[in-house]
């Protein structure tokens, strides 16, 4: 069994590490930090710099989206206080032609009450 | 035995690691976001955080502030978890098969793993995240051992009582590929192979459909003259059914198709993995 095992063991190698010089060997790297260039600095500063440009654009981002809503509510405001403008014109309308009929009315009686007490008088 | 836990220790696979482009600066040229290297099958990949980030670093959109959280791989778009061997996951997921692979092997062909680095504060579901650096990847390797010594000796003094200095050459003995430390201190650990109570043993189940690994491990009774067949028939009947052998499944350890009838502690003896486990995985092989 053991003869099995070695021969494909060598099989799954002969596969497996073939051109595998072509592929450095990883090594691990056991503390975090690793040896910065002093030229790596500006590229670092400028991720920094980028990543916190990233967030600032995600924030600008999310006030955008609030105020878009903000804008559609007041939108929906306006529309809803137009109609409400326009039912109120209306009846401001009937009112005053109401009105105005009233007057008429009320005048043409107190033209023909007056008239009545000339003639009388007369 | 010797020569084939020295096969099984010097395994190694050729990786080839692509940057997710949603992490990579606009502009970079392509062959620049790939970096390829050569790991042993039996260990962690994540382990080789580090080593590939350097290599990746001046491409990246951010700067790296921490080299093991939020960082995942990926195969087919499918998240490798870190917590399983590397060897093992390629065996899974690629639905190796061994005697395939041979018959269309030529001189010139590379055998290379295509993985995808990935970074975001939210991991996909299912992979344990990586919040305590190589610390915490060390204790999780603590852990198994734990539970395969409980497994094999039913009580995990034998690795709670190493000395710091040999637990921690062990867990060294891993990250610089020091087989004979490693062999050393295994010794004091498995002092009785011939007399274990049990084997720690984990099936791994893949399709090539659905790319996900699904790991059995069933608690049995232990007899020394128990087969890899007797478990497998026992684990997932479903592709191992008792009445034919099943001819499109095959049992794959590190690498290799191993005989169903082969005894359960002597390809534990022969091909135990570093965290005290023997994996097996079962390639589904279209008919």
């Amino acid at each position: 069994m053991d003869q099995l095992f070695i021969q494909r063991l060598v099989e799954r190698d002969r596969i497996e590490k073939n051109f595998s010089y072509l592929f450095e060997t990883a090594s691990v790297k056991v503390d975090g930090c690793t040896d910065k260039h002093p030229t790596e600095d500006t590229i670092v500063n400028l991720k920094n710099e980028l990543l916190s440009k990233e967030k600032e654009l995600d924030q600008v981002k999310e006030t955008l989206k609030v105020q878009k809503k903000d804008t559609e509510k007041l939108n929906d405001e306006i529309i809803s206080l137009n109609i409400e403008n326009n039912l109120l014109q209306e009846r401001l309308q009937k009112l005053t032609e109401e009105y105005d009929g009233l007057v008429d009315r009320w005048l043409k009686r107190v033209q023909g009450e007056a008239d009545w007490m000339n003639q009388t008088l007369e | 035995m010797e020569s084939i836990r020295r096969y099984q220790w010097n395994g190694s696979l050729n990786i080839e690691v692509l940057t997710d482009s949603a992490i990579v600066l606009a502009g970079t040229q392509e062959e620049k976001c790939r970096v390829s290297f050569r790991i042993p099958r039996d260990t962690y990949l994540t382990i080789y955080l580090p080593y590939i980030l350097e290599r990746l670093e001046e491409i990246l959109k951010n700067n790296v502030t921490d080299r093991y959280k939020g960082w995942w791989f990926s195969f087919d778009q499918v998240p490798l978890d870190w917590t399983y061997p590397i060897g093992v996951l390629y065996d899974s997921l690629v639905q190796l098969d061994p005697s395939f692979r041979n018959s269309t092997m030529t001189s010139d062909t590379v055998n290379v793993w295509k993985l995808v680095i990935h970074h975001d504060e939210k991991l996909p579901p299912g992979i344990i995240p990586i919040i305590n650096g190589m610390k915490q990847i060390q204790e999780y390797w603590m852990h198994q051992w734990k539970q395969a010594c409980f497994v094999l000796n039913g009580s995990s003094k034998q690795i709670m009582s190493l000395a710091k200095a040999d637990s921690m050459s062990f867990w060294y003995s891993i990250l610089n590929r020091d087989q004979k430390t490693f062999d050393r201190i295994l010794e004091k650990i498995l002092q009785n192979r011939d007399t274990v109570k049990n084997i720690p043993l984990k099936i791994h189940v893949a399709s090539s459909e659905v790319k996900l690994i699904e790991s059995i491990t069933n608690a049995s009774t232990y007899d020394p003259k128990l087969t890899l067949n007797d478990i497998l028939r026992r684990a997932c009947p479903q592709i191992f059914s008792a009445e034919e052998p099943s001819c499109f499944a095959k049992p794959i350890v590190q690498g290799i198709e191993v005989p169903l009838d082969s005894l359960i502690l002597n390809l534990f003896n022969c091909f135990m993995s570093f965290d005290g486990f023997l994996h097996v995985s079962v390639s589904q092989v279209k008919k």
